[in-house]
């Protein structure tokens, strides 16, 4: 149990949400490998500042800032120091396997070695391979990387990753403060006054008293008011869909070699770390005259592509809506290609997709359930547990959207609008089967 | 088998779970419902979809993705039943049900038209379950996760009481000798024990 011993820190960091971070010499040795130095220049947000212009925070200091609220949640789950040293060492790694602007590049990295790649695996094999961490962490490595299995059935596991933990209790409050806007706030202290403990067996979880469940409702309020007007902004998603597209040209184009990044290859890790927000962007931007090139560009100057069709699916034909549904990446690209045909315009300068906006306050189960969480708990005062969901005082009606949009540059906004729906009509026939191409209408 | 294999091709998820709610008369009560019936059908090999074992038994991310894929598309209309438990707290309980929508409906005919022999497998399953459980979200749940013991914890070999609750307890579930008892009732009626 934890022993009140104080951590002794060889330093102290200004933090603009806690004030003072303090951090062991250790943790400032592993400050100084490559890995965390460079979430210095991988903004927290990605394009979120071509909305919110103040968006400019870096995953370095939501790092420091996620292993200051893991200690906090330490202290009240009794860790003992050796436990709570690990659960310090995996939040200030959590975030290290990120790439340019963010989750952004995890699709781009999916997509061209034909296989899900996430920053999660990136993170674990930078934490088994990288020299300066293994030299910082020595023996405690198996334990940090115990720590992000979800396998990990304990209250030390809870703290890196579930429904309510220190990368989420950073986050809202820091991407909240750095925006300007008051969405991000909920009660803290509340918060962590009320969570508890329950040991069964070989396993622990976390719970949240009965007193703390408005606290609680007021964390969901502020995740999903934050999802509502930050993360899932229109603008960003359209900003966010560009630079993929421009990522995927560059390296079609010869702007960016595709072997460089091949998962699992013996320089994979090591080109992955050269990567940061701004050379990625020199990257495609050096090759002028390229598709690639004026796609950055036009998101370098906010020159934003505007939304030439937009509809929500459950107003499409039932059978078309289905099939769209299907759809995948190469569809999509074939569907591009058919209204690029239509209205005269560079297919690579077409985007269509579909996106789905869940009201994840409300489906907090749901979607944790989705990413293989638990959901979160509350106990009463006669030790019976519940899922929030099940005893929320709020109507929990969901209200998801999906939503089949055409991105396109703004003189080609009126012929998008105009030709999608026959396009959508001839693209859907069954004898066609999604993968039909229009001729020339001209 | 009380349901007949020899198919070679599953269902997709979206596919299955159609055509379950409609099986079951065109609407289900409740998530856990549906997670289980599904878990079933990819016993039976009718639906392609991975499970794991989770907070409320085997759980797959797959029929939660399509459970709100499908409502975001409006093929199926989610609504949300309220009711106080009365166990001395006064509780009150939300619980969700899924209905096929009108545009569901005709969806899901064409896809039953498709997918006869699948369909008939489907429906033969939903009979079961309702003639046993009433679909009944908590009695399939303990059958899936006795199930789930049964072909997971040194497969193959017979399990007492005692152990399969033991076993239970190691992935956190809590199983009673009758929660027991009528788990095992569906899955005779599913010919998937002795």
């Amino acid at each position: 149990m934890n022993t009140g011993v104080v951590l002794d820190f060889a330093k102290s960091f200004r933090d603009p949400i806690y004030g003072y971070i303090g951090l062991t010499q250790k943790e400032i040795d592993l400050l100084a490998s490559p890995a965390l130095q460079r979430l210095r220049r991988i903004k927290q947000l990605g394009n979120t500042q071509l909305i919110y212009p103040s968006a400019c925070h870096n995953r370095f200091e939501h790092s420091l800032g996620v292993l200051h609220m893991a200690t906090r949640m330490a202290d009240k789950l009794g860790l003992s120091d050796d436990e709570k040293k690990i659960v310090r060492y995996a939040a200030l790694l959590h975030d290290i396997g990120h790439g340019p602007l963010s989750h952004n590049f995890e699709p781009i990295l999916t997509s061209i070695n034909g296989k899900e790649v996430t920053h999660e695996m990136i993170t674990m094999d930078l934490i088994n391979q990288d020299e300066t961490i293994d030299k910082v962490l020595g023996k405690d490595k198996e334990g940090v990387i115990s720590l992000f299995s979800e396998d990990n059935e304990t209250v030390n596991h809870e703290i890196i990753s579930s429904g309510i933990d220190a990368d989420r209790l950073d986050y809202l409050r820091r991407d909240s403060y750095h925006i300007g806007v008051a969405y991000g706030s909920f009660d803290l202290e509340r918060i962590l006054h009320t969570i508890r403990r329950v040991d069964e067996n070989e396993r622990s979880y976390v719970v949240i008293s009965q007193k703390g469940k408005d606290a609680v409702e007021n964390f969901r309020l502020a995740r999903y008011s934050m999802y509502s007007q930050v993360y899932q902004h229109h603008t960003r998603i359209i900003c966010d869909k560009m630079f993929i597209r421009a990522i995927q040209l560059a390296f079609d184009e010869g702007a960016l070699d595709k072997s460089t990044l091949q998962y699992g290859s013996d320089d994979f890790l090591k080109n992955y770390l050269a990567l940061d927000d701004n050379r990625m962007i020199e990257l495609v931007l050096s090759k002028s005259k390229s598709d690639a090139s004026q796609m950055m560009g036009w998101i370098e100057s906010r020159n934003l592509l505007k939304r030439g069709y937009q509809n929500n699916m459950s107003n499409i034909d039932t059978h078309q809506r289905y099939k769209i549904s299907k759809y995948g990446e190469d569809d999509f690209h074939t569907f591009e290609n058919a209204v690029a045909q239509a209205c005269g315009c560079n297919q690579n300068l077409i985007i269509a997709d579909k996106t789905t906006k869940d009201k994840s306050l409300y489906e907090s189960t749901n979607e944790l359930f989705r990413k293989g969480k638990k959901p979160v708990i509350i106990v009463d005062d006669n030790g019976h547990n519940y899922e929030i969901d099940m005893v929320s005082p709020f109507e929990a009606k969901r209200d998801p959207e999906t939503t089949l949009y055409v991105l396109c540059p703004k003189e080609h906004v009126l012929k998008v609008k105009e030709i999608v729906p026959d396009v959508i009509l001839e693209f859907t026939k069954p004898k066609n089967k999604g993968k039909l191409e229009l001729g020339n209408r001209d | 088998m009380a349901v007949d294999g020899g198919e070679t091709v599953s269902l997709d998820v979206d596919e299955a779970l159609l055509m379950s709610i409609k099986a079951a008369g065109g609407s289900i009560k409740c998530r856990t419902t549906i997670q289980k019936l599904l878990y079933f059908e990819k016993i039976f090999d009718i639906v392609d979809a991975e499970y794991k074992p989770h907070f409320y038994g085997p759980y797959s991310w797959q029929v939660s993705n399509s459970i709100q894929s499908l409502t975001s598309l409006n093929f199926i209309e989610e609504r949300m039943d309220s009711f106080v438990q009365l166990d001395g707290a006064r509780k009150r309980i939300d619980r969700y049900s899924y209905i096929l929508s009108d545009d569901g409906r005709d969806l899901t005919d064409g896809l039953i038209k498709e997918n006869m022999a699948l369909y008939k497998r489907i429906e033969k399953l939903v009979q079961i379950c309702k003639a046993t459980t009433g679909l009944d979200q908590n009695v399939m749940s303990w059958a899936a996760k006795v199930y789930y013991i049964l072909t997971t914890k040194e497969p193959g070999k017979p399990k007492d009481v005692d152990e399969i609750i033991s076993y239970a307890e190691s992935f956190g579930w809590t199983l009673s000798s009758s929660q027991l008892g009528e788990a095992v009732d569906l899955l005779r009626g599913l010919s998937l024990v002795k």
